[in-house]
């Protein structure tokens, strides 16, 4: 399988032929390309062929119907409805694309439902509507082929009897149910794919068989098969078209897949500081959703993780907010012969001794660990050490008082070894994202490349940085960033859309920069 | 940095990279995990897998799995037969080998029940497992390690036949000698891995230095193996000093029928007459104690290896 960078390269070499040429020589691999950046997510890149693909082959229907998708997934429905609707006056009946664009007409108008503030009102009551006319032409064209068709005529007929929304009565949400189980149960292996578990989950809670429900969903989550991305999927449609969240059963078996979530790349969950381990399952409930062992090996995993919550905290303004993310760590762990206390790190960018580089000085900022005490902050005694943002950027603070149930994190001796093939070992940043107040942000992130050894050339043999994926929050300037068995790796501060490629590697990717835990140690053994 | 080189046992595998992470991570699937990676240790494996066998093992769902009833769980996997013996020599270790495995002959194994009658009824003998396993199981253990200490001219079907033991020494030494590290070097070996571990590091003047050995479910106390590994092994004096520099773990369990029936080592490789090699006795899940992943698992294992590298 190509990476996603060989993707990309890809697309954007047809991108300059389409635009050289004038003309599509191999539709079948350009709809090809589109489908991989669809998978990978670069929705920017997809709809920059697909409008070029457009201009010189306007009958191809794929790239046409991956453009409306790119549309829908980037928030601009409306213009994917206008696409969408001439293809279907467009296409034949029978066209193979025609059950792409039915489903994607009821995700459409889905979607204008889910994201109306006001559901009760008629705009979202009359897209809802619709959502269900078109995924019941799907279904109803092709009962056996079309079931995402019929599971989600289910889960919206569902959602409409629950919350007392009209919808078409002639709908037996039991009967189809159980129509769509036996057409599921019936599928040959072969055509499982990686969503037929979740599949069987969804059909199930039509029918109510939390034994069926709890099963599917094991399965689901340990599967090779299942990525973040499908049990994120997964947990949206759970929460917002089915509630399950309001039963017991449903809400444990919802926190469950979260924590199985984290354990794979490119998740991230955020809770609330005053509330970290208040929806832990328990072991029991674990091992009911992810088996004996795995559920008890999970469960331990993730409070261990939770429990590094406590040793981060919130750099505030003074009678302000949040500007940045610090965390706490033993003196004996960054100076030789030095006192035992205790020492919170973050970055010089957030606050330093002078009030530099956008940073703030220390007597205008405090510190306060939100899952420890949601109303106790310190301010800083002094900064032991500190150096620039385009040195090591970071500031080793004192502060003043005694702490309360300090809880330091350990520091990794190591960085996580580089596979020579992906994907790479996982690192997880947890940190206080700006505007969202008593939050943690815990974000799994793929290792995309580090200086470290045995393979890395620092460009400055001190400054060892590590890059990871990016995600789609921000504020995590002075972040810890662990590794998967939570041992402090790096700081992190900073990321971008183009950062420039580690190890003298030509190029530049979006991501995540942190500076490895050791280079700041030896900087600060030696200054300290 | 830290290196350590994994050497795999008998029967079909994943792909190489497949197999290195899946017992990379069974050293992390513990309550208190070694997780290799995290500690800055780096890993190879010396794979030979896809000069005895067809395609690798895509289905890795239940490789070696606790559930012993399919035969990626039960190192059974390649659908392999034992090999006509070609010299009278051949003939003797196949037979002294197969009298360690079983005391049924030909006639009473093909009249054994198939294998869905017989899932609950296999525990006789020292192998606790229908025969449905136990057959492939023992094909492939006589084979593979036939077809290595005879140096046997092999192939699966369609490829290029060649020498078994000259090629899977060649492979070693490709990973053994560039660990691209400067740390400690331990060798990890299972099952027939150990076999070619101990052949390499005792036998071949090529062979780099490293600083440790682990032997798991090995059947290098075997008389048939221990009389193939001559020149160069003796009971007083086998012991791999030259290529060895500090310890040798054995790990064992009794019920594991590839090393169960001379499970300890010490008193066959001494060095200079004395007893060397620690011998760790282990107790593995399931009726099929044989797997990799299950000894992997063990915390003796973890912290032989732990101290080893010096974590």
């Amino acid at each position: 399988m190509a990476s996603d960078d060989e993707i990309r390269a890809r697309a954007r070499a047809l991108l300059v032929e389409l635009k050289n040429d004038a003309e599509l020589k191999d539709a079948a691999a350009a709809s090809d390309l589109l489908l991989h950046l669809r998978n990978i997510r670069d929705f920017s890149l997809l709809m920059d062929i697909a409008e070029a693909i457009g201009r010189v082959a306007p009958a191809e229907a794929i790239p046409r119907r991956l453009y409306a998708q790119a549309l829908i997934e980037t928030g601009r429905v409306t213009v994917a409805l206008d696409v969408l609707e001439v293809l279907r006056r467009r296409l034949p009946p029978d066209h193979p694309e025609m059950a792409e664009v039915t489903g994607l007409l009821g995700r459409s108008y889905k979607k204008m439902y889910f994201d109306a503030r006001f559901r009760a009102s008629k705009a979202a009551r009359t897209a809802m509507a619709r959502a269900i006319e078109a995924y019941r032409a799907g279904y109803l064209a092709n009962t056996v082929r079309n079931t995402w068709h019929g599971v989600n005529l289910l889960a919206c007929a569902a959602h409409c009897r629950r919350n007392g929304i009209d919808y078409p009565q002639e709908i037996d949400v039991r009967k189809l149910a159980n129509e769509l189980l036996i057409t599921l149960q019936a599928m040959p292996d072969a055509e499982r794919d990686e969503w037929y578990l979740a599949t069987l989950a969804e059909v199930s809670l039509g029918t109510e068989d939390w034994g069926t429900i709890e099963s599917a969903l094991q399965r689901y989550a340990v599967s090779p098969k299942t990525e973040a991305f499908h049990l994120s999927s997964t947990l949206r449609q759970f929460t917002e078209v089915w509630n399950i969240d309001q039963e017991e059963r449903g809400a444990v078996a919802l926190e469950v897949l979260k924590v199985r979530m984290m354990q794979l790349p490119a998740s991230a969950v955020t809770i609330p500081a005053d509330s970290l381990f208040q929806k832990v399952p328990t072991e029991p409930q674990f091992q009911a959703v992810l088996g004996n062992i795995r559920g008890t090996q999970t469960r331990s995993w993730w409070i261990k993780g939770l429990e590094q919550g406590l040793g981060v905290a919130a750099i505030r303004q003074k009678l302000g907010g949040r500007i940045g993310t610090g965390f706490l760590l033993r003196s004996k762990d960054l100076i030789a012969n030095e006192r035992s206390e205790y020492l919170v790190l973050t970055n010089f960018h957030v606050v330093n001794t002078a009030g530099a580089e956008d940073g703030a000085t220390p007597d205008s900022v405090e510190v306060r660990f939100e899952a420890v005490d949601a109303n106790l902050s310190y301010d800083i005694d002094e900064i032991l050490c500190e150096s620039p943002r385009d040195d090591l950027d970071f500031s080793l603070l004192r502060l003043k008082g005694i702490l309360k149930d300090p809880k330091p994190l350990d520091i990794a001796r190591a960085l996580p070894v580089l596979e020579p093939n992906p994907p790479q070992p996982q690192v997880y940043v947890i940190g206080h994202p700006k505007g969202n107040e008593q939050t943690y942000a815990f974000q799994d992130n793929e290792i995309l490349d580090h200086e470290g050894p045995a393979a890395g050339k620092p460009a400055r043999p001190d400054i060892c940085r590590v890059h990871y994926h990016t995600t789609t929050e921000e504020g995590n300037s002075g972040s810890p960033v662990f590794n998967s068995i939570w041992g402090v790796v790096a700081l992190h501060h900073k990321g971008g859309k183009l950062m420039t490629k580690l190890n003298g590697k030509p190029g530049t990717y979006p991501a995540n920069e942190g500076i490895w835990m050791q280079s700041i140690i030896a900087r600060v053994k030696a200054h300290v | 940095m830290p290196h350590v080189t994994f050497i795999h046992g008998i029967a079909n595998k994943p792909k190489e990279d497949e197999l290195r992470r899946i017992w990379c991570d069974s050293l992390e699937q513990a309550i208190e995990p070694l997780s290799l990676s995290n500690e800055g240790v780096s890993t190879s494996m010396v794979y030979w897998a896809d000069l005895m066998y067809g395609d690798p093992i895509t289905d890795t769902s239940n490789f070696e799995s606790t559930a012993a009833n399919a035969d990626a769980a039960a190192d059974a996997a390649g659908a392999t037969s034992i090999p006509a013996p070609a010299t009278p020599e051949e003939a003797a270790f196949l037979e002294g080998m197969r009298e360690k495995l079983t005391s049924r002959d030909d006639e009473q194994i093909a009249a054994a029940p198939p294998a869905a009658q017989n899932a609950a009824g296999g525990s006789f003998e020292r192998i606790p497992l229908p025969w449905f396993l136990k057959k492939p199981i023992m094909n492939a253990f006589l084979r593979d390690v036939h077809h290595y200490l005879f140096d046997v001219n092999f192939a699966p079907p369609g490829r290029q036949a060649v020498r078994i033991q000259q090629t899977i020494r060649k492979r070693f030494l490709d990973r053994v000698n560039n660990p691209g590290s400067d740390g400690p070097h331990i060798v990890v070996s299972h099952s027939m891995g150990t076999v070619i571990a101990y052949d390499c590091l005792k036998r071949v003047d090529e062979c780099k230095k490293v600083d440790g050995l682990i032997t798991i479910g090995s059947p290098l106390g075997l008389d048939e193996v221990q009389d193939k590994l001559q020149p160069g092994w003796s009971r007083l004096n086998g012991y791999p000093h030259e290529r060895v520099a500090t310890r040798w773990v054995n790990l064992f369990d009794r019920l594991d029928p590839v090393c169960g029936l001379d499970p300890q080592l010490a008193n066959d490789y001494r060095f200079s007459s004395s007893k060397r090699i620690e011998d760790i006795q282990i107790e593995n899940d399931g009726a099929w104690r044989h797997s990799a992943t299950k000894y992997l698992k063990q915390p003796k294992f973890r912290q032989a290896l732990r101290s080893m590298l010096g974590l």
